[in-house]
């Protein structure tokens, strides 16, 4: 009897033990409980869903260097926008690769729980996407407001070096997320972190997999476990960076790996390893170093004086030679010569034409790759080459002093760097190899000079003349934000301008391209608030920042103003003969508390003119959100300051006309 | 008299300088359809754009969409620049699928976009269109040249090849003289030559299209397998009807579930709505058109299992429910969004330019409409969506050319109610907003608007034109449900409810109400227009005078009555509270271009009015 009692605990637990291993499914997780969520009435205010659970896997795959890579999603969606964003998924992979997708939607109705199914081959659209990728694409079943939805997918054979970055944080809240990374001991990987919100690390031990490369099996692996819990979801706000710089996120880097034959590749290794081994070993890439005295031949520089004029020049040459066929990267695809005769190239072919003109010019010249906005900022301690795909140039200029340059837009100056490459760090590739990161915002400003004149002029109208001088970060900024179209801008405003502004008529409206600024003048006729004999303005009006930016009290992520500011603006009213001014207006300096924001008001009046300067400058880019209520107060301060009017009376008879 | 005269010749010099001045791009088109015998036809195209300067790259580039119904064959490009011609490798074209999660259609896209650095260049395309059916006639077979005042057509040869199996109407648009048409035995030719579109931008006349154009309209053929009889409106209604017929068949146990849904409820009005809040609360749109499934639903039964379907799909399942529920109801097929809205129809010849389905349920007393692709709108609600236009209700034997609900002035209203109470240290602001219909659409107010709240408090705070120091109170209410009316509440204190100017205080106060944009057309403007949508407006604001000031001048009433609509503001001053009402008609007509100026004057006078300041003065210290 005790033998029979001890045979059966021993099977018990033998199933135990097969039970204990991983499922390979985790769908039908889902019971009535799952929707009993913390404070879901708040997450309901902000958020069009709430992802439960999100899980992803990466092990080593059936061949050598290739992995199984597995993501398990369960979401509860919230309204129509929620609906939208995940009842359906399109997803790209290689025609040699495999997939297999599977889900369940999930509705409580009059609580009772009822499930559909659904996978990639009976729900799903597949089509032949481009080139060597297969797309399919899922329409989930029965989806709605409430429902929650259950999917998995395993992509068999993703090669090992890209194995995709783990997003721990997404625009809705995550409840929770876990990422296991299972790596064969024979490979050196680094796991990096990104983010503000907490992630735990838990080292799992060794356990075993079999991997075929000419019948060699590999036997162990290293698994990592990561996770977070009660992640926040992204809210949209004014000044705020990218959304990829705001995920909490793990990125995984392959440094190297030891063969059949048990020697060690290192594939990666610290920066200076990595710019020798893929840039300055690159025969395409390094041409910008040969002899190409040729190129100069492209060029006209008797009539450059300075060096504004010689970058002027050559950004002018380069944008008649090239069109920038849309493509980046941060090897050229093809070499000078055939860029030219093609007359099209991507932003590295058109980039480092600029470097190699300014070193055949004798300049010290390099070029300094980065990451386009949208990717998020290149991090210096993340050791790889996978996170550029950009390249600008780079103009030593004397001791921590240099030009960022972009030839790309034939728009904008050659230091206007366009928003898309404007990304906090550059990696500049000197003739050494040696790593030297600098800050592409250190030397940027986005600067304006703003003047207006105002004359008042018979019959209760003013005449305007604004001039708006751009430079450097606001002259590139300003262009993307008109997407380059300046007729299209110039309807815009009027259309603006005229809402507020009664019977505005816009006489003129012109924009002058210089070599480093952008200046845009603009003459309008108003009429202005008439009581009596005294006249109404607001001087302060054609000031950007008379409105503060900010209006929420509250604030979910760290601001970012792009680039240091610094906004210039000059107001001068001809005060005609018999008129009496009253303001209540004062010279003045508003700081916020660490003196990082500073608006200097200046008046400046005698009994003919009347002049007011302002001078609002933002010291650095970046603000940490817990300094949130500092800049709203400086910025509701500036706007009540700025929303003062003048009053000019007729104290007595007109002896000559008012204005021209 | 002579400086006048000088004044209209240079008024004329500005006009044709401005007339002229953002040509971007230049093109030259010839176009051949030829129809086949078996009720296919090709078109053969040969384009030149010459791209004059940076705005004018988006004229030159290639996006071709094709798929089983129809295709884009020997498709060559060059580029010529400074008398060089460069062909463009294959390769350089990009092959992709045009479909994606929530829009299924089978096709994919041929798109290629020309760089060259400097200007002019030409970029030309040779290629030819195949399409199996003469369905797709009106679209692939049409003359249409390009409806952009920043491309000039510089030569536009157009001819269409008779066949005489098939018997094709043809439709003459725009203004005929300016292009000449020439009519032979076997086809006709159209030519034009440099010819720039007129501007309408903001103020055209959605649906309606003003350009010159030709459309051959076939009246039977094939389609799919399918025998299309396009000779009257009643005979394609017809096609349609049989076309779906019999795919509005449940599964039983839906059939159950209606039966069960609707079994407590004896009025048909309540039957409708319950089976129509079902319909919302289980199923979502997804738009698949494949082949004849861009004109053939999904049956009901695919879409109860599904739980999605697109416009004709959600409608045949609509219509199924309600025949289980003992309740008729018919197809609607309409060119639906507000860009559609004026579209004209010809009485007497139809054509395929439906791009919605939607059911309508004839009842004794009423109709009722119902669009089935939308969770979150009411019943009965047509909107900017399917409202106030032409459409054409399907039966099995009268199919017939109907009008959707027109907008009256009360059903798309907006009423507000302010009190400002400028008498306390920080003043404070007490908004009461009722809107409805299109007016609540605007607002982003349907049923959902509980899901919404702190979105709608946001956008209404945003939309505030004074800086709010504080927020202490926000509510949103639905008042009722046809014609949806929703009562928004924001109380606060601003210190921006007043400026100064020296020791008096500006104040704007219909900036809150005024016009979102100022409305101004050019006076030669020679098309028709349209300006908004038959609406009304109206705001009582009541001002808490603060103590010690009194205001300058109280500005005179105004009362306005033009085609453009009507304005009514007056201004009541009383014991230290001025009142102020304003009332705003929008007629919602499509103008013609003579009425251009009286437009102008009425808006005008609004524009002066809505933006006028009140001066308050210190008696103290004026």
């Amino acid at each position: 009897m005790k033998n029979i009692f001890t045979i059966i605990i021993f099977l018990l637990t033998g199933f135990q033990i097969i039970f204990a291993q991983e499922k390979d499914s985790r769908l039908g997780e889902v019971t009535k409980e799952s929707w009993d969520i913390h404070n879901l009435d708040s997450i309901k205010e902000i958020h069009d869903a709430v992802i439960i659970e999100k899980i992803g896997k990466s092990i080593p795959g059936e061949y050598f260097g290739r992995v199984d890579y597995s993501v398990y999603l369960k979401v509860l969606v919230l309204n129509e926008t929620g609906v939208k964003r995940y009842s359906s998924k399109d997803i790209i992979y290689f025609k040699r690769g495999s997939l297999n997708f599977n889900g369940i939607t999930w509705n409580l109705k009059d609580g009772k729980l009822e499930k559909t199914e659904f996978n990639a081959e009976d729900n799903g659209y597949h089509v032949d996407y481009l080139g060597m990728l297969n797309k399919v694409i899922i329409n989930y079943p029965n989806v709605t407001p409430g429902s929650i939805i259950e999917y998995e997918y395993k992509i068999k054979g993703l090669s090992a070096i890209n194995v995709p970055t783990w997003e721990f944080q997404a625009k809705d809240p995550v409840l929770y997320s876990s990422f296991h990374s299972g790596i064969l001991t024979d490979y050196i990987t680094r796991a990096h972190y990104i983010g503000a919100h907490p992630v735990k690390v838990t080292k799992l031990g060794k356990s075993k997999a079999i991997v075929s490369h000419r019948g060699r099996k590999f036997k162990e692996l290293t698994n990592t476990l990561y996770e977070a819990n009660n992640v926040p979801g992204i809210v949209d706000e004014p000044y705020s960076q990218v959304l990829k710089n705001k995920l909490t996120r793990y990125t995984f880097d392959f440094v190297g790996y030891t063969d059949i034959n048990s020697a060690y590749h290192e594939l990666g290794g610290d920066y200076s390893k990595l710019i020798n081994d893929y840039l300055l070993s690159d025969e395409g890439f390094t041409k910008y170093k040969s002899n190409n005295k040729f190129l100069l031949d492209y060029f006209e520089f008797s009539k450059a004086t300075n060096l504004t004029d010689t970058l002027s020049i050559i950004k002018k040459g380069i944008n008649n030679m090239v069109a920038y066929n849309g493509k980046d990267g941060i090897i050229p695809s093809q070499g000078f010569r055939k860029t030219i005769r093609e007359k099209s190239g991507s932003s590295v072919d058109i980039n480092l034409i600029f470097v190699s003109v300014l070193r055949e010019l004798g300049f010290v010249a390099y070029p300094a790759i980065t990451a386009t906005r949208d990717l998020g900022y290149v991090n210096p301690y993340i050791e790889t080459m996978g996170h550029f795909n950009y390249l600008l140039v780079y103009l030593y200029r004397g001791y921590d002093d240099f030009l960022i340059l972009d030839a790309v837009k034939p728009e904008l100056a050659p230091n206007a760097i366009p928003l898309k490459s404007r990304n906090e760090n550059a990696l500049v590739i000197n003739d050494s190899g040696d790593e030297y990161w600098i800050d592409i915002n250190r030397n940027s400003l986005a600067s304006t000079m703003t003047t207006v004149e105002i004359k008042l002029n018979s019959e209760s109208s003013i005449t305007k003349n604004i001039s708006k001088i751009r430079t450097d970060a606001d002259y590139a900024l300003f262009m993307d934000e008109i997407e380059y179209n300046i007729e299209e801008h110039k309807e815009d405003f009027r259309r603006n301008y005229s809402k507020n502004h009664i019977n505005s008529d816009f006489e003129s409206h012109e924009f002058i391209f210089g070599k480093e600024y952008l200046t845009e003048n603009i003459t309008i006729t108003e009429d202005i608030s008439q009581v009596h004999n005294s006249f109404y303005l607001n001087i302060f009006d054609d000031f950007q920042l008379r409105e503060s930016p900010f209006s929420s009290n509250q604030r979910n992520s760290d601001i970012d103003f792009i680039s240091p500011w610094s906004k210039k603006f000059m107001v001068t009213i001809e005060v005609p003969e018999g008129y009496k001014v009253k303001e209540d207006i004062e010279s003045k300096v508003v700081l916020s508390k660490d003196k990082l924001l500073s608006c200097k008001i200046i008046e400046n009046t005698n009994k003919q003119k009347l002049t007011y300067i302002i001078i609002l400058n933002i010291k650095k880019h970046f603000f940490l959100k817990s300094t949130y209520a500092g800049i709203k107060s400086f910025f509701d301060q500036v706007s009540l300051e700025l929303n003062k009017n003048i009053e000019l009376t007729l104290v007595e008879e007109k002896r000559s006309g008012i204005g021209g | 008299m002579k400086s006048n005269q000088i004044i209209v010749l240079l008024l004329f010099c500005m006009i044709t300088v401005v007339k002229g001045a953002n040509i971007n791009a230049e093109k030259n088109v010839s176009q051949i359809v030829t129809i086949n015998d078996d009720g296919s036809f090709e078109v053969e195209f040969i384009e030149e754009t010459i791209v004059l300067n940076r705005n004018g790259h988006q004229y030159a580039k290639a996006f071709f969409r094709y798929g089983d119904l129809y295709d884009v064959k020997n498709l060559k490009a060059e580029i010529i620049a400074n008398g060089k011609t460069q062909k463009v490798k294959s390769k350089e074209f990009l092959d992709v699928s045009a479909d994606y999660g929530g829009n299924i259609t089978g096709e994919r896209i041929i798109y290629y976009q020309p760089t060259y650095p400097v200007y002019p260049y030409v970029v030309r395309y040779s290629y030819k269109i195949e399409c199996s059916s003469l369905f797709f006639l009106e679209f692939f077979g049409a003359w249409s040249p390009i409806s952009s005042e920043e491309v000039k057509v510089k030569k536009y040869y157009y001819e269409f090849n008779y066949n005489h199996l098939f018997n094709i109407h043809k439709q003459f648009k725009g203004d005929t003289s300016l292009y000449t048409v020439s009519e032979k035995q076997d086809g006709i030719t159209i030519e034009m030559e440099n010819y720039v579109s007129e501007s309408e931008k903001h103020y055209y006349v959605p649906g309606l299209d003003q350009d010159p154009g030709f459309v051959p309209q076939p009246n039977k053929f094939f389609f799919e397998g399918s025998f299309v009889d396009m000779s009257s409106w009643r005979d394609y209604g017809n096609w349609f009807y049989k076309l779906n017929e019999g795919r509005d068949k449940l599964p039983e146990n839906k059939v159950q579930e209606v039966k069960s849904l609707i079994q407590d409820t004896d009025s048909e009005l309540e039957k409708i709505e319950k089976l129509y809040k079902y319909l919302q609360n289980n199923t979502r749109y997804v738009s698949i058109q494949l082949g004849i499934g861009g004109w053939q639903s999904m049956t009901a039964e695919s879409v109860a299992a599904n739980g999605y379907g697109d416009c004709k799909g959600l409608s045949t399942y609509m219509k199924g429910m309600l025949e289980v529920a003992g309740i008729k109801s018919n197809y609607v097929l309409v060119g639906a969004t507000y860009g559609k809205m004026h579209q004209p129809y010809n009485i007497d010849v139809p054509e395929n330019n439906f791009n919605h389905v939607f059911l309508v349920v004839p009842m004794e007393e009423d109709t009722i409409w119902l669009e089935c692709t939308s969770s979150n709108t009411d019943m009965n609600y047509s909107g900017f969506h399917i409202g106030n236009r032409t459409a054409l209700l399907v039966d099995k034997n009268g199919s017939k050319l109907i009008k959707t609900p027109s907008f009256t002035y009360e059903e798309n209203a907006e009423d507000l109610k302010i009190v400002y109470d400028l008498e306390k240290d920080i003043p404070t602001f007490e908004i009461s907003k009722t809107v409805k219909g299109n007016k609540a659409y605007m607002e982003g107010l349907d049923n959902d608007y509980n899901l919404k709240i702190n979105e709608i408090k946001k956008r209404m705070k945003r939309n505030l034109p004074f800086q709010v120091s504080s927020l202490n109170d926000f509510k949103v209410e639905k008042i009722k449900e046809l014609n949806p009316t929703f009562q928004l509440t924001l109380k606060g204190e601003s210190k921006g409810l007043m400026s100064s100017a020296g020791n008096n205080r500006v104040i704007r106060p219909l900036m809150i109400c005024k016009l979102d944009e100022r409305i101004k057309l050019e006076l030669n403007y020679n098309r028709k227009f349209h300006i908004n949508t038959r609406q009304q407006e109206s705001c009582t604001i009541k001002i808490l005078l603060p103590k010690d000031y009194t205001i300058a001048e109280v500005p005179s009433d105004v009362n306005l009555e033009s085609t453009a609509g009507s304005y009514h503001l007056k201004y009541e001053l009383k014991e230290g509270e001025l009142v102020i009402n304003r009332k705003i008609r929008f007629s919602g007509k499509v103008f013609s271009p003579e009425e251009v100026k009286e437009v102008n004057d009425f808006y005008n006078k609004v524009h002066k009015n809505d933006n006028k300041s009140l001066i308050l003065l210190n008696n103290n210290k004026s």
